[in-house]
């Protein structure tokens, strides 16, 4: 009879070198996690976030280089930084906004004119990497009662707050109460930053692919991530309109090539579907355009070359198609054909 | 046909000569793991306790009550919200010493709302010395700095002003702790010691937009109980939200609707993100008051999933009129 060890075949003996070696990478993984202690509960003094918040990593001037303060500006505390990992410490649930715009960092401090009793300001100046990112972040949290500024190509002011685009910048300056003289110094600050901080102007060249007819005035917006709700849609340049007093949106987006488009106009349609919509058939005079009707209204999706464009909310299919074909002719006027 | 090695027969011995080796390894094994195992844990000595279990505050035998007051004076509505459900003696007793849970999240000032309002402190903290609580006690663990947050919101002068003591967070006043029925809260440093000796506990914050949640309200408002990188629940704020309510069950909860934040939240940072609503919510039911709440920020229940979950979790109703809400105004 043969001894059993001469009975073992090449392809026993690989598998028993490659389970003993899962083996070991096992027990030794959890040797290791063996002394990874959970940090929260066992460091009581890693507990709280540090009451500053500089890294060491950035220059020691860093932050006084961008905020460069006027004459007649008093710093009523010394100006604080914040980075991806620490945002929330000062802005808590909007962080996510700002992170998934291209946040880099965010230098804020505050002030007073040493005129107004009572009253101080806080600037808050957000480096989102690009005039997009900064756009974008901007635009989203636009105020409906908005005072065009004219300091920069997209600035506005309310009555206690001045929000603007400076290049890569987007900028916050709120005061703690709403004074007309507390305005002016902080519009002083403002001019003063814009001067101070040379950066290229920003060009947001979608918006010159939205159609004017019954668009509302400044409510173009960029939508960095998620849009409508779909992980998919990213970088989607949104106008709202007015038809018959009826409320609806546009939106495109660059998607690289006309496969992507068509692509990506597919999956949103079949995303809508699966939340409750219903594909229709309807006449219309785009090319591989995809109508959906949900939640009692329309939208209408259609990819125009290398973009995704499209039409949501509609109170009615008439008025879908109508700013539909109108925001596919605009597109294709200004990119010419594809 | 030739043969398959895997079916070679073992004879008697090599069978035992396998049994014994593989009894030898498993002996092997065990003996190891009985050397790793350590009864004990790690040495914790010089560590705060492990806590179990909630923080219940809820009033035994007082039925679930609401009242929804209509003004635009902090003040005169929550009196008025608190006359009309018995008045304060029906939550605060002689000698109870009460906790306020603000929101002091951020060094903004009253008038952007982002924070408790101080009008509404002083006001509470009054409310429970004259009807004869021992001690009040004002905290938070705020988002920015503590110090700040609580000067430039006014909360501190308002609190001490009316003879309460402030709590600021400090590494000390954190335990672990583990909450049963929860997905999130296990393990978690909570801010735990200022609960020590408090008979009564009363959740106060306002009405905002919130850019994850969709609200930030009373059950939210608890979030300012956590330690650690609590930042991290942010991916999954429904269920700590949920998980938070389910914490704390407070005697008393105060949502300001005076002033709502109806977009921009939790910050805001401009007036115009504000709206007055001119409703003070005074409730023993921390999801009825936040259901109302939703209503202020033009949003049903149904739109906050954190208030269904909660409501599925047993810590109240999201049909806040099932408790017959007292309807008064100033």
């Amino acid at each position: 009879m043969n001894r059993v060890t001469e009975n073992r075949s090449p392809k026993q003996t690989l598998l028993s070198v490659v389970i003993l070696a899962t083996l070991l990478v096992i027990g030794g993984s959890i040797f290791l996690i063996h002394y990874r202690i959970n940090p929260a509960v066992l460091q009581p003094g890693s507990l709280l976030p540090p009451a500053q918040n500089m890294p060491a990593s950035l220059p020691p001037t860093s932050a006084e280089a961008i905020m460069q303060l006027p004459p007649g500006l008093v710093p009523l505390t010394p100006s604080e930084t914040f980075e991806s990992h620490n945002l929330s410490d000062k802005i808590n649930g909007k962080a996510e906004l700002y992170l998934s715009a291209g946040f880099n960092r965010l230098i804020s401090q505050r002030l007073t004119d040493g005129h107004t009793d009572d009253i101080w300001f806080e600037v808050l100046v957000y480096d989102m990497g690009t005039g997009q990112n900064a756009f974008s972040v901007f635009s989203a949290q636009r105020r409906e009662d908005a005072q065009p500024l004219g300091l920069t190509q997209y600035s506005y002011r309310t009555s206690n707050a001045i929000f603007l685009v400076h290049g890569p910048y987007y900028m916050e300056i709120i005061a703690s109460n709403a004074s007309e003289q507390i305005m002016k110094s902080m519009q002083t600050l403002a001019e003063y930053f814009i001067r101070e901080n040379r950066t290229e102007t920003i060009t947001i060249a979608e918006e010159q692919l939205f159609p004017e007819k019954d668009k509302v005035a400044n409510s173009t917006s960029l939508i960095a991530s998620d849009a409508f709700g779909y992980d998919h849609l990213n970088q989607i340049y949104t106008a709202e309109y007015t038809m018959d007093g009826n409320r609806l949106m546009a939106y495109l987006s660059h998607r690289g090539s006309s496969e992507e488009a068509n692509k990506l106009a597919s999956a949103y349609r079949d995303f809508l579907v699966n939340f409750g919509g219903k594909s229709i058939d309807a006449e219309l005079i785009i090319t591989d355009a995809l109508v959906v009707e949900i939640l009692d209204t329309y939208e209408i999706i259609f990819p125009c070359g290398p973009y995704l464009a499209g039409v949501r909310e509609a109170a009615n299919l008439e008025q879908a198609t109508i700013l539909a074909s109108q925001l596919f002719n605009k597109i294709k006027e200004v990119i010419g054909d594809f | 046909m030739t043969s398959n090695p895997d079916m070679t027969e073992l004879n008697r011995r090599q069978f035992l000569i396998r049994s014994a080796k593989a009894g030898v390894s498993v002996a092997a094994a065990c003996t190891a793991g009985l050397w790793f195992y350590d009864a004990k844990g790690p040495d914790r000595s010089s560590q705060p306790q492990m806590q179990h279990g909630l923080l219940d505050f809820s009033i035994e035998n007082l039925d679930k009550k609401m009242s929804i007051a209509r003004g635009k004076n902090r003040a005169a509505t929550l009196h008025l919200a608190i006359e009309s459900l018995g008045g304060i003696e029906t939550f605060i007793k002689k000698d109870d010493q009460v906790l306020l849970k603000v929101n002091a999240a951020f060094a903004s000032p009253p008038i952007l709302s982002a924070t408790t309002h101080p009008q509404l402190v002083s006001e509470m903290v009054q409310l429970c010395y004259k009807a004869g609580a021992a001690r009040v006690v004002v905290t938070d663990n705020p988002i920015n700095d503590p110090t700040s947050c609580f000067a430039l919101s006014g909360i501190e002068a308002a609190a001490r002003g009316s003879g309460a003591e402030v709590v600021y967070p400090r590494d000390e006043l954190f335990r672990p702790l583990t909450v049963p029925n929860t997905t999130l809260i296990q393990n978690w440093p909570v801010l735990y010691d200022p609960f020590e000796d408090i008979t009564k506990v009363i959740g106060m914050a306002p009405v905002k937009d919130h850019h994850r949640s969709g609200a930030s309200m009373i059950m939210k408002n608890w979030y300012g109980l956590l330690g650690g990188r609590r930042n991290i629940f942010h991916q999954d704020i429904q269920t700590i939200i949920t998980d938070l309510a389910t914490m704390v069950r407070p005697s008393l909860v105060v949502l300001d609707g005076t002033v709502s934040m109806i977009s921009n939240g939790p910050t805001g940072g401009s007036l115009s993100d504000l709206k007055e609503t001119e409703m003070m919510i005074v409730s023993t039911d921390q999801v009825a008051a936040d259901a109302f709440g939703a209503t202020l920020l033009g949003k049903t229940p149904s739109q906050l999933p954190f208030i269904s979950k909660a409501e599925a979790a047993g810590v109240g109703t999201a049909d806040y009129r099932a408790l017959n809400p007292v309807e008064v105004s100033v």
